[in-house]
């Protein structure tokens, strides 16, 4: 007479790290064998894993690795988009800067150079001796930003033409005695005001808003709604001014 | 019937005292002194003389006041330069045409 049957070894797993919420209920059958029934005690875990499932097709088409290899692609695009177009503006920055620097900053420089020549070297003279020169070089300047006018609309044209036409008008009101020393001071004021109107001109104005259209064309838009609600919450009365000339 | 008008400069300086003729209201002032509107209004021409012995040098803001009114009206240099004939040498003309440039690019922005 066959004795008891022994019962069914147990595969018994080592317990593994981790969380006693995570067991499995049951094991997984083994290829050629039935299934058996797996006793689990509240500290033992039994690690599950099917042999021959198939996985669902959404997980078989976008795995981990795919999905970190598409980020990388993406990335990888956006960097190359992102540097060609810094280069790009990079240049455009360069050749207006350069254009503005030829048209317009290097005659007037020049212009301002002749006069610091005459205020250098003859400082003792007479100022009046030089009524003819100074003149001459203002209206050089002037004459200069009015044809760069169209080029540059919002250059503060009226702004550096009011300083030049102070300055002269001072110079030539001098008294009989003065000399060019005397005006140097106020020659230098000048001048500073002057390169510095252009050079505002040039970064904030002609650089930024030429170069990165949409940003500056935001920008005046918000600044100008701003100042039109200002001035309805003020008056009671909304304007109808029309928006700042676009530069050409 | 039009005729000419003769405005001469020179005398606007004091020899042996001064040699330049300046300010933006002093120019104004000359143009209002002068009649200038008038005289366009009746289609009149004008002769600038300027003797460059005695006037040695010209302020931009006095020839700017001085014709200021006149481009409001007559707006090129075209047309300004078919009425006012610069007696003055090269250099006065020189200024005079650069000034007027000026004007007409403002009163065009304007």
């Amino acid at each position: 007479m066959p004795g008891p049957v022994a019962p069914h070894p147990v595969h018994a797993v080592a317990p593994i790290q981790t969380a006693p919420s995570v067991r499995a209920s049951a094991a997984a059958p083994l290829l050629g064998q039935a299934p058996v029934p797996v006793a689990t005690s509240p500290k033992t875990t039994v690690r599950a894993q099917p042999i021959n499932s198939t996985p669902a097709p959404e997980e078989a088409a976008f795995n981990t690795s795919d999905k970190l290899a598409l980020i990388s692609l993406v990335v990888s695009v956006l960097t190359f988009v992102f540097t060609l177009s810094a280069g790009y503006q990079n240049k455009r920055i360069e050749i207006k800067a350069r254009k503005f620097d030829k048209l317009c900053l290097e005659p007037i420089e020049a212009g301002f150079k002749g006069l610091d020549n005459i205020f250098a070297n003859a400082k003792g003279d007479l100022a009046s001796v030089h009524h003819e020169a100074v003149a001459e070089v203002l209206t050089e300047i002037n004459y200069l930003l009015i044809q760069l006018k169209s080029i540059y609309p919002r250059l503060d044209f009226d702004g550096i033409e009011r300083r030049c036409d102070k300055f002269s008008e001072l110079f030539f009101d001098c008294e009989p005695t003065e000399r060019v020393a005397d005006y140097f001071a106020k020659y230098f004021y000048t001048k500073t005001q002057v390169l510095n109107s252009l050079f505002h001109y040039a970064i904030e104005d002609h650089i930024f808003i030429r170069l990165m259209p949409p940003i500056g064309k935001w920008w005046r838009d918000y600044r100008d709604g701003r100042q039109k609600k200002q001035v309805a919450a003020a008056t009671g009365v909304t304007p109808t001014s029309s928006p700042p000339k676009a530069e050409v | 019937m039009s005729i000419t008008c003769v405005i001469d400069l020179s005398k606007l300086v004091i020899p042996n005292k001064t040699d330049s003729i300046s300010g933006r209201g002093f120019g104004e002032g000359i143009a209002e002194r002068e009649k200038v509107m008038q005289h366009l209004e009746q289609n009149d021409k004008f002769i600038m003389r300027i003797d460059s012995k005695k006037v040695k040098a010209i302020n931009d803001s006095f020839i700017k006041g001085f014709f200021s009114e006149v481009f409001r009206t007559l707006k090129s240099r075209q047309r300004v330069r078919e009425v006012f004939e610069l007696d003055a040498s090269d250099n006065f003309k020189r200024l005079f045409e650069k000034n007027w440039a000026i004007l007409e690019a403002i009163n065009a922005a304007a």
